[in-house]
């Protein structure tokens, strides 16, 4: 699994690969090799949780604010359109 | 008829009000218009309806007073005097209860009867609350104490999370219709995974706004999944059962819309020590098939040790018998030799026995042809060789022994 496939997975999607990648392993029918692949995927996954999870900042705006931005952009696509 | 005084017909009165079954022990409903409270702790209000006013009293130590709000519909237990310095009508009272309960109860299940016959609280159409939400809309008062129970809940829990805010009143008049525009609104930003409406506890008054049909509508139009959080455990809003999943309070609301982030660094620890754990009982499990693969190739491996004492006790064998065949040969040899020995002419010449030669040519005489009469011959015996001539006739075998040969 690429930096950019993991980086491309929402958080809960991680967590549910990595939920999988640990049943698969659970389920111990694997072969050796495909185990050590899952595990790395594994691995792999639980990184990219981790340094999810660390990104703590709450961060709080307002519906107008949320508004102001939404229109900032779509009055900027619109002059995109004009030229 | 003897004139009574000003007291003794207000003491009639009242003894009329106090035997009177109704008046002595009433409950009368009606909306307060005015309400004043004295420096003693007494209440003095006045209750109306569409065609009366009735002036009231709710001295110290009654129940109820905080009732005694502006324009609330009250019910109010007590009994009818007459106040004798004002020589008013009062209404003396001991309990005052919101009557307005027993109407918006009602109002309550008509709604609730009318939305739930629509299908606005079917069990089907509740969405699933995402379970790590990057944008949540809150709709609620920025001065609530809801909306700081939330942002508190928020940061202890998982803060990597963005809140967007859209402030509405959430009590009076206007509240229901802009509750309902707050939904919409954060609908309309687009990006935001939940919503959560919340308005702390209150009275049924306070709170009537979350059972309106604009609020209902909102929320079931909402395109984000909904969780309502409106007052305290007990009260159940019409917003509690169109929303997709209902809190008891905003602080539980919060709970429910992110996960805890100490839950799911464990969860995630877990997860890896699993991942080692069984990865470790696997590879366990690869080493003893390579131990049985290594016996069971062992066992079909040809018995070398057993092949090795046959192939000594043969090439042994061999060995032993290659000598025993030596052994043979040479004594075989020795009775050829020993035969030969005995066979050989120079012994038969030592035991007595001579050789005749033809002097001539050498020629063996075996027998009485071999030579004729006067012939000269050389006779080999054990020490030497005589030569002499042959005399007289030859004679065959069986002749007498005097008519033999004679030698000289």
């Amino acid at each position: 699994m690429s930096e950019n496939e993991l980086g491309a997975l929402s958080f809960e999607e991680i967590m549910d690969e990595l939920e999988k990648s640990v049943s698969d392993l659970e389920n111990g029918k694997l072969p050796l090799s495909k185990a050590s692949e899952v595990y790395e995927k594994g691995m792999k996954l639980a990184e990219e949780a981790s340094k999810r999870l660390s990104d703590t900042e709450i961060k709080i705006t307002d519906i107008k604010k949320a508004f102001e931005e939404k229109i900032e952009i779509s009055s900027q696509s619109e002059n995109d359109l004009d030229i | 008829m003897p004139a009574l005084s000003v007291s003794q017909v207000i003491l009639h009165l009242n003894n009329l009000f106090g035997y009177d079954p109704i008046l002595s022990d009433v409950c009368v409903i009606g909306e307060v218009s005015r309400a004043t409270r004295s420096a003693s702790g007494h209440a003095y209000f006045t209750l109306k309806d569409e065609d009366g006013v009735l002036d009231s009293a709710l001295f110290r130590g009654g129940i109820g007073v905080e009732h005694l709000e502006l324009g609330a519909e009250v019910f109010v237990f007590g009994r009818v005097s007459v106040y004798g310095p004002s020589g008013r009508l009062q209404l003396i009272a001991n309990l005052v209860e919101p009557a307005g309960d027993g109407i918006l109860q009602a109002r309550f299940e008509e709604m609730k009867n009318k939305l739930e016959s629509e299908g606005l609280f079917d069990r089907e159409r509740k969405r699933p609350i995402p379970s790590f939400p990057s944008v949540m809309g809150i709709v609620t008062s920025k001065d609530a104490a809801a909306w700081q129970d939330i942002q508190q809940t928020v940061a202890r829990r998982f803060p990597r999370v963005e809140l967007v805010l859209a402030h509405t009143p959430v009590q009076g008049n206007t509240a229901a219709t802009l509750i309902a525009e707050a939904i919409n609104s954060l609908n309309q930003v687009g990006g935001i995974d939940t919503i959560i409406v919340a308005r702390g506890g209150g009275s049924p008054e306070d709170l009537w706004p979350f059972n309106e049909e604009v609020v209902a509508r909102a929320i079931f139009a909402s395109a984000t999944p909904v969780i309502s959080g409106v007052g305290h455990e007990s009260d159940w809003s019409i917003a509690d059962l169109v929303s997709d999943l209902r809190a008891s309070t905003p602080t539980a609301a919060a709970e429910l819309a992110v996960p805890d982030l100490e839950e799911l660094k464990g969860k995630l620890n877990y997860y890896t020590s699993q991942m080692h754990l069984y990865c470790s009982a696997r590879i366990d499990v690869g080493r003893n098939e390579l131990k049985y693969s290594v016996t069971k190739l062992d066992r079909a491996l040809p018995d070398l040790v057993t092949h090795k004492i046959r192939l000594d006790d043969l090439i042994t064998r061999a060995n032993s018998n290659v000598l025993h065949k030596n052994e043979l040969t040479k004594e075989y040899l020795r009775g050829l030799a020993e035969k030969m020995t005995a066979l050989a002419p120079h012994t038969t010449i030592a035991r007595g026995y001579s050789v005749l030669q033809k002097s001539l040519d050498g020629k063996i005489i075996s027998r009485v042809g071999d030579i004729g009469s006067g012939e000269n011959i050389t006779i080999t015996v054990s020490d030497g060789v005589i030569d002499a001539k042959t005399v007289g006739e030859n004679m065959g075998l069986g002749v007498p022994e005097e008519h033999q040969l004679n030698l000289l």
